[in-house]
């Protein structure tokens, strides 16, 4: 039997890629952590077995341009340090992400529990798709950690991709922020730690009724997990 | 000699980068346009994602050719088409794969005797029909009981529907004349029984790269291009003509091919998208993207034909639209 050594070395390097990223804590850049241990148990499956078949001597066949593409991926997917997605994935999909929160007279969330300070972006996202009302969200304080992107109105937000399966079902879950001096100072999809409280947002009611009052910012490195789930 | 001067060099330029690698990752000083990041990312997802599915797949179709006999498989499936299609339909309960490792599982089928219009209802209906996705559309759409349902009856009357049609359709008209050659010698190659532990080894880690080398490739152009695509076409375009409901269902049917999300999860990200689409979009979402996106497109151009594939997915497509036209206009 003929076989391709360029198809085998490709295989073999995307198994060796996920192994790597794996002993790295950087597969779930690319993928859901449910799916770690089963990746890297197949992974490692047929690592064994292709290096099995590579070592049984066998004839060689040329490869086509096909062969040579997939090759070069692979070795590049070695080369590649890991990263996570941009803030331009963030504005190309936050309006299919944007949930309209209506200020409202009734709201299904149960308000019972009236400290904000350990909900992160996600944990806010879900609730103010709830459309809470005045009293449940003006005044709370909050901290938040997240990259912050500008929407092509203008309108900032702290934000974090919520992953179901991999990257590529990332979606941006955002919180917005009322315009500001303190504000105005961050940089465009870079991390940062900002503290605040909720307001009515004056600027833009008709889609964004409540944002954060920023106090302070400070800017942070991007966290080993930067998605949540 | 030669094949060893071969692999010797293979494995020293291998060997290179990955000590390459090393070194540049500590650096961590490339930075790429975001536009070029994004894409890699979103490629990489997308295979890193499939990958061990993949491989699963390949470990199955493997077993079943090396030591399934084609007496076995021929008599546990009903005599006549149209139930034999429809106990291939439920048969995803038993091998929950997923939709890309299950074409190299349907290879391994067909290899073994299967029709391939039998086959591609396995390939349409398992996705779906089977405990993982019923069980993750539930949980998603707790609220709304008729989602699971229709997504369930939809997709088996899709596939076995398609099945029907493509009934009389030749063989050589459906599947590639590569794949017709490896399923020719396969025939002629003995179930190996009495042999030792690392003869069967050999046979299988030569059977597995045989496999590898025919779904690898594609699977790495499917996820390519997917991520290239999914970085140069704004969601916005797609979501900013939701409201008229025909063209919703359309859109959401162009993003289930786009997006080429797993079956098992799909519902989550269908979810998230419930306030702006109208449920006829979501259904006709869960129903289409199991069964044809970039990804599995590419992975079954492997196997069948292009005008088989673009016969199927226009049916496929067809049956979507008509899924979600009738959950708008009748429910």
């Amino acid at each position: 039997m003929r076989y391709k050594n360029s198809l085998i070395i490709a295989t073999i390097s995307f198994c060796i890629s996920v192994i790597w990223l794996f002993a790295q804590n950087k597969l779930t850049l690319y993928i859901h952590p449910r799916y770690e241990l089963f990746t890297m148990a197949f992974v490692s499956i047929a690592l064994i077995t292709l290096i099995i078949s590579y070592l049984q001597n066998s004839e060689h066949q040329h490869m086509n341009r096909t062969d040579s593409f997939v090759l070069l991926i692979a070795l590049l997917c070695l080369l590649m340090p890991a990263k996570t997605l941009t803030v331009r994935t963030a504005e190309n999909r936050s309006q299919s992400s944007q949930v309209s929160n209506k200020v409202s007279g009734l709201s299904s969330y149960d308000s019972f529990n009236q400290d904000f300070s350990y909900f992160d972006v996600a944990d806010l996202s879900a609730f103010l798709s709830n459309n809470p009302t005045k009293e449940q969200i003006i005044d709370k304080q909050v901290e938040l950690e997240g990259f912050i992107f500008e929407d092509s109105d203008g309108q900032k937000f702290i934000a974090r991709f919520k992953l179901s399966c991999c990257a590529v079902d990332a979606r941006p879950l955002t919180i917005p922020l009322l315009k500001n001096d303190v504000v105005s100072s961050v940089i465009i999809g870079s991390w940062y730690r900002i503290s605040g409280k909720f307001v009515l947002n004056e600027g833009n009611q008709s889609q964004y009724p409540y944002a954060v009052e920023t106090t302070t910012v400070e800017g942070i490195v991007e966290p080993l997990e930067p998605y949540v789930y | 000699m030669r094949v060893m001067q071969n692999q010797i060099i293979s494995s020293i330029i291998l060997i290179s980068f990955i000590l390459a690698s090393i070194f540049i990752q500590t650096q961590n000083s490339i930075v790429l346009p975001n536009v070029i990041q994004d894409t890699i990312t979103l490629s990489l997802g997308v295979l890193y994602e499939a990958l061990p599915f993949v491989i699963l797949g390949i470990i199955l179709s493997t077993l079943i050719q090396t030591y399934l006999r084609q007496s076995t498989l021929i008599r546990l499936l009903p005599k006549k088409p149209v139930f034999r299609r429809a106990a291939l339909s439920f048969s995803g309960t038993f091998m929950p794969v997923c939709e890309c490792g299950n074409v190299p599982l349907a290879r391994g089928l067909m290899i073994k005797g299967l029709r391939p219009q039998d086959v591609i209802t396995f390939l349409l209906a398992a996705p779906i029909i089977n405990p993982v996705t019923i069980l993750t559309t539930i949980h998603a759409f707790s609220t709304n009981k008729n989602v699971v349902i229709i997504r369930v009856i939809a997709a088996f009357l899709i596939a076995n529907i398609i099945g029907w049609l493509l009934n009389n359709v030749p063989r050589n008209q459906l599947i590639t004349d590569n794949f017709e050659a490896v399923c020719h010698e396969s025939s002629h190659k003995k179930i190996q029984r009495k042999l030792p532990l690392r003869e069967h080894i050999q046979i299988f880690a030569s059977r597995f790269r045989e496999e590898s080398e025919t779904l690898i490739p594609s699977l790495v152009m499917g996820s390519v291009i997917a991520g290239v695509i999914q970085t140069l076409i704004p969601r916005s375009i797609l979501t900013s003509i939701s409201s008229e409901p025909v063209l919703a269902i359309f859109m959401m049917i162009v993003l289930a091919f786009i997006v080429s999300i797993c079956a098992n999860v799909d519902a989550f990200f269908a979810l998230s998208l419930s306030g702006i689409f109208p449920m006829s979009a979501i259904i006709a979402f869960l129903v289409f993207g199991p069964m044809i996106d970039i990804k599995i497109l590419s992975l079954l151009r492997t196997t069948y034909t292009p005008r088989a594939l673009a016969t199927i997915t226009v049916l496929v497509f067809m049956g979507s639209m008509l899924t979600g036209l009738v959950v708008h206009y009748a429910i």
